[in-house]
């Protein structure tokens, strides 16, 4: 379980939210809504460390994770917005390069399994180059399964897919809810997600 | 046993990060092609200002030389730091668990192997056009192989130092410049000096090498730093 | 009261108490300075009245280094303590150092040319004060290029750690080496080599270029805190 103890974002001279209080719980996805320029991508980089707050802090497993930056660190998927995939390199060699630097311990079959059920498979030794949005944006989030982390940080993961890939992306993290792991993710997309909680940006803005 | 693996582990993902690099790169040789063209273009601007007078190109030869090394070491400023940081690789490899430190040394590697190594394997090449004795071509080999490591710390220091900064290209370069004469200086020091006292001008280029190491990525990973956390 | 070292707030009530007082003082000094310096010293046996120009270099070669060294302690407590402070001091101080570096460097090449017979000799210490000049702007440059305020300011700070470098190497650079510029004279306060009624002009010099440093340096302080506090609000 994460908290959040009354956190304040100031980007440049603007305050973008004052005191936000939330619990990221396991087993339920967390899902952040707000208009444009609310603080959505900054509260997810707070979350994971990435951006410093004005004032408050984040609570994990009991202590603030200042104090615990490196077990925390291991937990973490950050997925952002923008896909840090290499475009010279081909999708397999971009997945093969996550596993290694992760020191994941996925099966070859469940590899497959993976690229099969998003429809990469076609693709396996095409350059990310020639990939559409769509698809760069699915190849990003095989870092999900890849990497075998706890909690998941997703800065608006929909965006870009058809509604089959949305599905079974939601699917994947309905799963992983279920094995008691955490999700904290911004959409405008509506996801069947069956446990979830919302935190509404728009009410804390300040002005 | 567990304390093994997880060393397996670190290195693995270290030895990944530098093979993708060096993958990447290769794919684009033409980089390393255009730098070595920027290298000849250059040389042969400075004897086409200077003149075809044997005897003067001669003397400065050495000095031409490592101008141009200087220089085309800010014109490879180094992409591979501004791609990761515009994609968002920083904050992949820092929940590997990986520090900015470790990272700043394997770029150090990588890209001293990218942008370094093949010009010092072309330049002993074209020092015939300043028909130079073969003791100069040494020496100017044992002072590329001591200044260059110097040269690319100092540049990416600088692109590290630049990274949110899209619009005032030219400060990278810079950046560079005047804390790479003391390189320079020492360099072509020992490459003119006596053949008693050149020693005294290489151990002080290799003091300067060690302590660029020891606090170069230092000064890399705070400015990563700096910039990632904004 | 040490506070007012590194409290804006501390220091800019500080400032507005005494700058009047301080630029009074200032002038007085300068007066005092000019006249003795330049009416009432004897003109030297050899170089004759162009010795006089001493009376503005020196002062100048001294404060260009000052302010690198308060710069460098600044950026040390800025970067490692996080004290605002630092980041403002070092914005306040890089012109000001600038254009005593470029006065140093200008009355220098004035003075050389009817003693030495040029304008410029490439010689150590010519040669680092030089790229010390070079340092202040590229300081200048990188603190109006970034658009985000605070990382513009951390950059240079690191900047000018990375530049401080140069501070010994043009302390010492005329022992190490041997040039053509004279070594220093004043500092040896023991047995001091040059004569009393030089000696006299250019410490009253030197305390009243001093304090203009720092009343420039009090006035920009005080206008790089109030864009603060009107750029961050709250």
């Amino acid at each position: 379980m994460i908290l959040a103890n009354n956190i304040t974002c100031r980007r440049g001279s603007k305050i973008i939210f004052r005191n936000l209080d939330f619990k990221i719980e396991d087993g339920i996805a967390t899902i952040i809504s707000g208009k444009n320029g609310s603080g959505k991508t900054s509260l997810l980089r707070i979350v994971c460390n990435l951006l410093v707050p004005k004032s408050g802090e984040i609570i994990w497993k009991g202590k603030s994770i200042y104090k615990n930056l490196e077990e925390y660190y291991k937990n973490i998927t950050y997925i952002a917005d923008n896909n840090c995939s290499k475009d010279n390199l081909t999708v397999i060699e971009n997945m093969n390069f996550w596993k290694r630097l992760y020191g994941s311990k996925i099966t070859y079959e469940n590899f497959m399994k993976l690229i099969d059920s998003l429809n990469l498979r076609e693709y396996m030794n095409q350059k990310v180059l020639f990939l559409s949005y769509g698809q760069k944006r699915k190849l990003e989030l095989t870092r999900l399964i890849i990497e075998e982390r706890n909690i998941w940080i997703l800065d608006e993961p929909f965006l870009g897919l058809d509604q089959d890939s949305i599905n079974i992306i939601g699917e994947t993290i309905s799963d992983h809810l279920a094995r008691k792991g955490m999700a904290i993710f911004s959409s405008h997309i509506p996801v069947s997600i069956s446990k979830k909680q919302y935190i509404d940006l728009d009410l804390h803005e300040s002005n | 046993m567990s304390q093994i693996k997880k060393i397996n582990i670190f290195i693995l993902s270290i030895v990944s990060i530098a093979i993708r690099d060096l993958l990447i790169q290769y794919r684009k040789l033409v980089d390393i092609v255009s730098l070595l063209t920027f290298f000849i273009i250059v040389m042969l601007i400075f004897i086409f200002s200077i003149g075809p007078y044997d005897e003067k190109l001669k003397d400065i030869g050495v000095s031409i030389i490592w101008s141009i090394l200087i220089l085309s070491s800010t014109i490879s400023t180094n992409k591979s730091l501004r791609e990761d940081f515009d994609d968002g690789s920083f904050a992949v490899y820092q929940f590997a668990g990986l520090s900015y430190e470790f990272i700043a040394i394997i770029k150090i590697i990588t890209s001293w192997i990218l942008y370094q190594l093949p010009l010092i394997i072309f330049i002993p090449l074209t020092t015939i056009i300043f028909e130079m004795p073969i003791q100069k071509i040494y020496m100017l080999v044992v002072t590329m192989l001591i200044g260059s490591p110097i040269l690319t710390v100092f540049s990416l220091i600088a692109s590290a130092m630049m990274l949110t900064n899209k619009k005032n290209l030219t400060i990278g370069s810079l950046i560079i410049l005047p804390i790479s004469v003391p390189v320079i200086i020492f360099a072509v020091g020992a490459i003119n000096a006596d053949p008693e006292i050149y020693k005294a001008q290489l151990y002080i280029l290799t003091s300067i090498l060690l302590a660029s190491f020891a606090i170069g990525p230092w000064i890399i990973s705070s400015c990563i730093k700096i910039s990632v956390k904004s | 009261m040490l506070q007012i070292l590194y409290n804006p707030g501390r220091f800019n009530d500080f400032a507005k108490k005494y700058t009047n007082i301080l630029r009074h003082i200032t002038i007085y000094l300068l007066v005092i300075g000019l006249l003795y310096a330049l009416v009432f010293s004897p003109n030297d046996y050899q170089q004759g009245f162009s010795v006089k120009i001493m009376y503005i270099h020196v002062p100048c070669a001294w404060l260009a280094m000052f302010t690198y060294v308060l710069m460098t302690i600044y950026s040390i407590l800025a970067l490692s303590f996080k004290i605002t402070f630092g980041y403002i001091f070092v914005k306040a101080a890089a012109p000001i150092g600038a254009i005593f570096t470029l006065i140093c460097l200008i009355s220098g090449s004035i003075w050389g040319k009817p003693m030495w017979g040029t304008w410029w000799v490439w010689d150590a210490r010519l040669t680092s004060v030089l790229i010390l000049f070079i340092f202040y702007i590229i300081i200048i440059i990188i603190q109006n290029t970034f658009d985000d305020l605070q990382i513009g300011e951390k950059i240079s700070s690191i900047f000018v750690l990375l530049g401080s470098i140069n501070l010994p190497v043009i302390k010492y650079s005329v022992d190490w080496w041997n040039t053509l510029h004279q070594p220093a004279s004043v500092s040896k306060l023991s047995s001091p080599s040059i004569e009393i009624t030089i000696l006299g002009p250019l410490i009253a010099m030197n305390v009243a270029m001093t304090f203009l440093f720092f009343l420039i340096l009090f006035i920009r302080l005080g206008a790089e805190i109030n864009i603060r506090k009107t750029l961050i609000k709250d």
